[in-house]
């Protein structure tokens, strides 16, 4: 008898590993639009009248491929609209529930953001997603970096550099752009995060004409990343119950708690070029220095800014 | 046309004669259906909806080894073409190999080179086997299902069911209300 439920379990479940899913493609070949999921509807829609609609659950992915780039979206249910846009499918109204991963990889790198809930919508030609419930947002860069070896010969490798940061829910826009051939992508214009921020990146620093990067960790209340910001380079503001810290490879750095806002300008490959700090007249900060593994507080001073 | 008329009907085979313990025990048994076999050329049938009074479907072939049960039309038929109605208006045409009807049933069936046609949204479905459930009004397709349309693909799946307009298609037949 006790081995009923486990057949019954067993059976249902090579049932389900080899159930194809129902998949949504808008055009056989070359597609720039598929939905798919394990159980659902779809209605294509008739045209620009009367567009189409779906309701799909079970290992849900939603992907859009322009030339090299591509974005996808995974959860476990969604639904949403599709139309037609300048005579492509377009997927619109997308709400999205449980497990909700989002992947854009582009040109200038990954961008990944994972959260409990999403919703993905179309906005005056800007893509907008709004994510909540343990919202993770992972930048990945990546470039080629030249090197000359002992034996004088020049070696190319990949440099990846992540920046990442956790909060409670995140508007992030997308905005479509034309590239030198005019081909179109679309990068990230401007992430919002709300919550308890935990900020991660990597800043670069010149010692004796040579480059490092080194960790820098923040927490603050609100966090503001804008690709065209004041500077032209894409910016990172944290604000409120602001600390962060600063660790070079072995670990020894220093805490600072206090002030108003940290600004972090990036680079194209997202590593951190320019910190300023900004506190008011009169705030009190706190600075810590942190030394080797132990980060035990090895000396320590007050301040005005 | 019917070409040709055969096979038993009429009196039980076993039936006693002289009114016995085994012609009784016979006559309590469960009446065998009654069976006529029909091979026919080319000719076509129309199903109904016996509460509304509307189309549903309408189908056409070329041959066909019909069988006449208890009065009620089933067989299988070969060459076939046809119409799906939705609410007494053709919804979608299709051509198959052959079909199976069994009006007993209220089932329709059709096997081989299917391929079903929307008359409003120039969308297709291909597939190896397809069903028509009579009390949704919808095709439940099975084996390589491809609905293409303007708008784009969906499939291959092993199983999608549609309704007769070809604008909704899904996983199972819980989607569509009766």
């Amino acid at each position: 008898m006790k081995r009923f439920p486990l057949l019954v379990f067993l059976g249902l479940f090579s049932l389900a590993a080899v159930q194809k899913p129902i998949v949504f493609r808008d055009s056989a070949k070359n597609p720039k639009v598929m939905i798919q999921g394990n159980k659902g509807f779809l209605i294509p829609g008739l045209g620009p009248k009367e567009p189409g609609s779906f309701e799909l659950s079970g290992n849900v992915q939603i992907k859009r491929v322009i030339e090299k780039e591509e974005t996808t979206m995974t959860s476990d249910t969604a639904s949403g609209i599709f139309f037609k846009l300048n005579g492509n499918t377009e997927v619109d109204k997308v709400r999205m529930t449980g497990g909700v991963q989002f992947t854009q990889a582009g040109k200038k790198g990954t961008t990944v953001v994972d959260g409990a809930s999403a919703e993905y919508d179309l906005k005056e030609g800007l893509k907008e997603v709004n994510v909540s419930g343990q919202v993770k947002i992972s930048f990945a860069g990546e470039s080629e970096k030249e090197s000359v070896g002992k034996d004088g010969k020049k070696a190319v490798s990949k440099v990846h550099s992540t920046m990442s940061s956790t909060s409670k829910s995140a508007t992030i826009t997308f905005k479509s752009k034309l590239d030198e051939n005019k081909k179109e992508y679309s990068e990230v214009q401007s992430a919002i995060m709300r919550g308890p921020i935990q900020f991660e990146g990597l800043q670069l620093v010149k010692d004796a004409e040579v480059e490092k990067l080194q960790k820098v960790s923040a927490k603050a209340d609100q966090m503001r990343y804008t690709v065209f910001g004041a500077s032209k380079h894409p910016e990172v503001t944290l604000e409120g119950n602001l600390e962060f810290h600063v660790a070079n490879g072995t670990g020894d750095g220093s805490t600072v708690e206090g002030g108003n806002s940290l600004v972090l300008e990036l680079n194209e490959k997202g590593e951190i070029v320019k910190m300023k700090f900004v506190a008011e007249e009169g705030k009190q900060i706190k600075s810590t220095f942190l030394k080797g593994e132990s980060k035990k507080p090895a000396k320590g001073k007050k301040g005005g800014a | 046309m019917i070409c040709a008329v055969m096979t038993g009907c009429g009196k039980p085979k076993h039936e006693g004669k002289d009114g016995s313990l085994a012609s009784k025990n016979a006559q309590n048994k469960p009446k065998k259906p009654d069976v006529v076999a029909i091979a026919t050329g080319q000719a076509n049938d129309t199903r109904t909806d016996l509460k509304t009074g509307q189309k549903m479907w309408f189908i056409a072939w070329e041959s066909a080894n019909l069988a006449l049960v208890n009065g009620q039309q089933s067989g299988m038929m070969f060459k076939v073409t046809g119409e799906a109605y939705d609410k007494g208006v053709i919804a979608s045409t299709f051509i198959a190999d052959h079909a199976e009807a069994d009006r007993a049933a209220d089932r329709l069936i059709l096997d081989g080179g299917i391929k079903i046609t929307s008359k409003t949204s120039q969308a297709v479905m291909t597939a190896k086997k397809v069903e028509w459930l009579a009390d949704l009004k919808v095709f439940k397709a099975s084996g390589d299902v491809l609905l293409d349309s303007p708008q784009g693909v969906v499939g291959p799946v092993d199983v999608l069911y549609a309704d007769a307009k070809l604008k909704k298609v899904a996983s199972s037949k819980e989607y569509f209300n009766k």
